[in-house]
């Protein structure tokens, strides 16, 4: 069977989206599109207070839906909320985009998880056990954030993992 | 069923595939392209993954109630780095089980196929 075939789609600036699967998902400290030399955009560690990476924002498009029937079941999770001392990655959805920012974040107000989480953490249609089954067809947005304490390290890294499962 | 062999072909890149089982038939999922509501739950007896490479092959009796589940998992894993890009990475395979209800309270068997013939009891 030909597999669906799913992209990530990062989308940045007032209503910019990439045409096609995210390079990678680096928080920055610029609002622009994966595939950035990250060394470039370091978000500095302040004396008091957080700083805050832009929020990176980013949906599954179904590029192809192949011989699957549905996409469902989305979860967002990583191998650490801390990839160094004082840094938090927060994550959070919603329906709906916005310009990213570089304070703190309304929609990434959470610690991602740091397993698979039991129920969906990013829908589809802005509610749960909602499906995409058509070509075309996008994801809500995740939301990522990168806190930095005057505590922080620099150096470290994470994995995020987007999981999905494809129904034939 | 009585004696009953089957060939089976693989699509590039597919490790596994289901047999379907019935009284009357076998049915296997890419002799043409099945899909997962073209099974009939009400009479599948059996339900078979059968590995390309191996002679692996878990067999799920649709018995007591049991409701069959198979989807693909897919794990998209994207490396945040401080210095350098390392990409990402998209891992899919097949997961299979089923789920029974008994006190209205569902319990759900999933097993995650693993292209080298590994199988993994998987929590959700």
């Amino acid at each position: 069977m030909a597999a669906a075939t799913i992209h990530i789609r990062v989308k940045y600036g007032a209503s910019t989206e990439e045409a096609g699967d995210a390079a990678d998902l680096n928080l920055l400290s610029s609002d622009l599109g994966s595939g950035q030399t990250t060394a470039s955009y370091p978000i500095t560690v302040p004396s008091v207070g957080t700083n805050y990476s832009y929020e990176r924002k980013f949906r599954l498009k179904v590029e192809d839906i192949g011989d699957s029937s549905r996409i469902q079941n989305l979860r967002v999770y990583a191998d650490t909320a801390t990839p160094s001392t004082g840094c938090t990655i927060n994550y959070g959805q919603t329906s709906s985009y916005a310009t990213p920012v570089n304070t703190v974040s309304s929609v990434a107000t959470d610690a991602i998880p740091t397993s698979l989480p039991g129920t969906e953490n990013l829908y589809c249609g802005g509610s749960g056990s909602g499906y995409l089954d058509a070509t075309g067809e996008y994801s809500d947005y995740g939301v990522l954030q990168l806190a930095v304490g005057t505590t922080a390290t620099s150096g470290g890294n994470a994995t995020v993992t987007i999981a999905y499962d494809e129904v034939a | 069923m009585e004696n009953n062999q089957i060939q089976l072909t693989f699509p590039e890149n597919e490790f596994w595939q289901w047999v379907e089982v019935y009284d009357d038939k076998v049915i296997a999922q890419f002799d043409s392209i099945r899909h997962f509501s073209d099974i009939d739950q009400e009479n599948l007896k059996h339900f078979i993954m059968v590995h390309k490479l191996s002679n692996i092959a878990i067999d799920i009796p649709l018995t007591d109630g049991r409701r069959l589940i198979h989807f693909y998992r897919n794990y998209v894993k994207y490396d945040l780095v401080s210095v350098e890009d390392k990409g990402h990475d998209h891992f899919r395979f097949p997961v299979v089980g089923y789920q029974i209800t008994k006190n209205n309270t569902n319990f759900k068997v999933l097993l995650g196929l693993m292209p080298d013939g590994r199988v993994e009891v998987l929590e959700s």
